[in-house]
């Protein structure tokens, strides 16, 4: 259980503009344990897409991996070709998107396209492939499978796309699923539903997840360690547990914080004042210092490093160093 | 498929086209006289044996219209197929790529289309020498900037569709991934513009022959029969009425099934009727 799957060593991603070089991920590092979830939080545009994207090689140009490393077991991930990536992408590493609705090809039926996703990566012959994706559709849940083989992806509801989705994810048995916000666009009954599926499946298979998403709510059901970032660095890292206990950045506290919950009913829900600033402005302290409660002139000259608290949490604040 | 036949213009078109396609294959079956045979006296009017009289030289009008079909109907698909091929090679391509890549396919294909297309197809033509495969590789030629513009933009929306995106993340590559995911979503523009181009090229095949450049004589072309027909337009005008509505009908139909297959297979359209 302890061995790492995934290892992000000060990964900074970002692009050119002109000769200056501009950082939207700056100096991640974490690491995916076999077995294990990894959550990330953090507001729109702090950069949890871009991570999952980066270590998928999805990063479209301009953007590029500018210094850093992405080790998928004993494979190093960045400096592979495009045609090398194919390799592990679908087979070690599958990824699911936001919008079930968008995310399937309109003019296939949804057997086919899982079909498509296993006859990419093994060698199987035609029947052995139906016979698998039937059994695909079986395990995400989806009522009559062969039936729902031939049906295309407007025939289906939400939640049933979801579904199929994760069917062609798991098509290949990846070693790491990469979820981005994989239960956003769907209502809540049927979000809890998948959560469900996930954390089943996550069982049966003994895969590591990396689960992006924004609702905290979500992130306690589903992550066993959670990574908080801001301005496209980790601010802190911490067992779900711990942080939900003891939340230590400020920004974490303010994150908690504004969660909606029964007894703050009829008060004004809190949110964090400002906004997440511009990675093209650059300043040398913390980014979080414009917006956070307890900032001092100290915020302003250096970003605080990552500093280990205890032996399975840091934090990258002022406060603790 | 079935909509088609429903409404009333497109199933006329189609049953023309149909109708104008088995004439021109069940040819040999149909007459009894071969397209280059003297059957009777010059320009004789409509009767039993010569259902449309016949030309200069006494030779079945019926019979080279039939014949003349099989050439038509040939050159202009083959050379819809070249430019379907091309253009969508080249627009799936510069689209996917973009880049320096694009500007030139693109610039390229500019310069093709600020040709007449029948200027171009005679200058083709006229460098290539007058037989029926360079006039099918000209009128491909010709055609392929629209095939190839239609493609682009496709490309250009599909691309940064999220179901593009989900395929690369299932290690699907560059081919597999114009090929397989992002055509399969552009064909119904393509169908539409397979139509009116199909047209468009029976037409330039009829103005070329017409004007010598085509298909060569003895063998009949549409074109070719209406130049003929032109000199004796007051002795004998059936001839030129039937070589022209040939050539008028069929390209009608074309474009009118071209516009309801549109009407058809755009979603948009289909929610006002």
């Amino acid at each position: 259980m302890n061995e790492s799957l995934l290892d992000v060593n000060s990964l900074t991603v970002g692009y050119r503009d002109g000769s200056r070089p501009i950082s939207i991920l700056n100096q991640v590092t974490f690491r995916i344990r076999k077995g294990e979830t990894l959550g990330i939080v953090g507001e729109s545009g702090c950069g949890k897409s871009m991570t999952s994207l980066a270590v998928m090689g999805l990063l479209a140009s301009p953007l590029q991996v500018q210094e850093g490393s992405i080790r998928l077991e004993e494979t190093e991930l960045t400096g592979l070709s495009a045609k090398q990536m194919n390799r592990y992408r679908g087979k070690d590493l599958a990824m699911i998107f936001q919008e079930p609705m968008t995310s399937l090809n309109p003019v296939f039926t949804i057997g086919s396209q899982i079909e498509e996703a296993l006859a990419i990566h093994l060698p199987l012959s035609r029947s052995e492939v139906r016979k698998r994706a039937i059994e695909l559709l079986q395990l995400v849940g989806i009522p009559s499978p062969e039936k729902r083989h031939g049906d295309y992806p407007h025939q289906l509801s939400g939640g049933m796309r979801q579904r199929a989705m994760i069917a062609i994810a798991l098509a290949c048995e990846p070693r790491l699923l990469i979820l981005d916000e994989p239960t956003t666009a769907l209502d809540v009954t049927i979000q809890a539903q998948i959560l469900e599926l996930l954390a089943s499946l996550k069982e049966k298979s003994g895969m590591s997840m990396m689960f992006i998403t924004h609702d905290l709510g979500v992130m306690m059901k589903m992550a066993d360690r959670v990574i908080v970032m801001y301005g496209g660095r980790i601010v802190e890292t911490a067992p779900i547990a711990k942080l939900y206990e003891e939340p230590l950045h400020p920004y974490t506290q303010g994150l908690w914080k504004a969660i909606p919950s029964a007894d703050t009913l009829n008060q004004r829900l809190y949110s964090i004042p400002g906004t997440v600033p511009d990675p093209r402005e650059e300043t040398p302290g913390c980014r979080f210092a414009g917006r956070c409660p307890h900032a001092r002139q100290e915020c302003l000259a250096a970003v605080p490093p990552l500093v280990p608290m205890d032996e399975d949490r840091s934090v990258a604040c002022i406060l603790y160093s | 498929m079935k909509k088609l036949w429903k409404d009333p213009s497109s199933a006329f078109c189609l049953s023309f086209l149909l109708l104008i396609t088995l004439l021109a294959l069940l040819a040999p079956l149909l007459t009894p006289y071969r397209y280059d045979q003297i059957a009777a006296d010059p320009l004789l009017g409509a009767s039993w044996s010569h259902l449309f009289g016949t030309d200069e030289i006494g030779r079945d009008i019926f019979t080279r219209i039939v014949y003349a079909g099989q050439v038509s109907l040939l050159v202009g698909l083959c050379s819809t197929l070249i430019a379907l091929l091309f253009g969508v090679v080249l627009g799936l391509v510069s689209g996917y790529y973009g880049g320096a890549l694009d500007a030139l396919i693109s610039r390229f294909l500019d310069g093709l289309l600020a040709f007449p297309s029948i200027i171009l197809a005679l200058a083709v033509m006229a460098v290539l020498g007058p037989n029926i495969y360079n006039a099918m590789l000209a009128i491909g030629l010709v055609s392929v900037p629209i095939f190839a513009r239609i493609t682009r933009g496709s490309v250009l929306t599909m691309k940064s569709r999220e179901f593009v995106e989900a395929s690369r993340s299932m290690g699907a590559g560059d081919g597999r991934i114009m090929f397989g995911v992002i055509l399969p979503n552009s064909l119904s523009p393509l169908l539409v513009q397979f139509s009116l181009t199909f047209a468009s090229a029976v037409l330039i095949e009829a103005g070329l022959s017409f004007l010598g450049l085509g298909v060569q004589p003895p063998t009949p072309s549409w074109g070719s029969m209406l130049n003929a027909a032109k000199s004796y337009l007051t002795i004998s005008p059936l001839y030129s009425i039937v070589a022209g509505a040939a050539v008028f009908l069929t390209v009608l139909c074309l474009n009118l099934l071209g516009d309801s297959l549109r009407d058809h297979l755009d979603p948009r359209m289909n929610k006002r009727r």
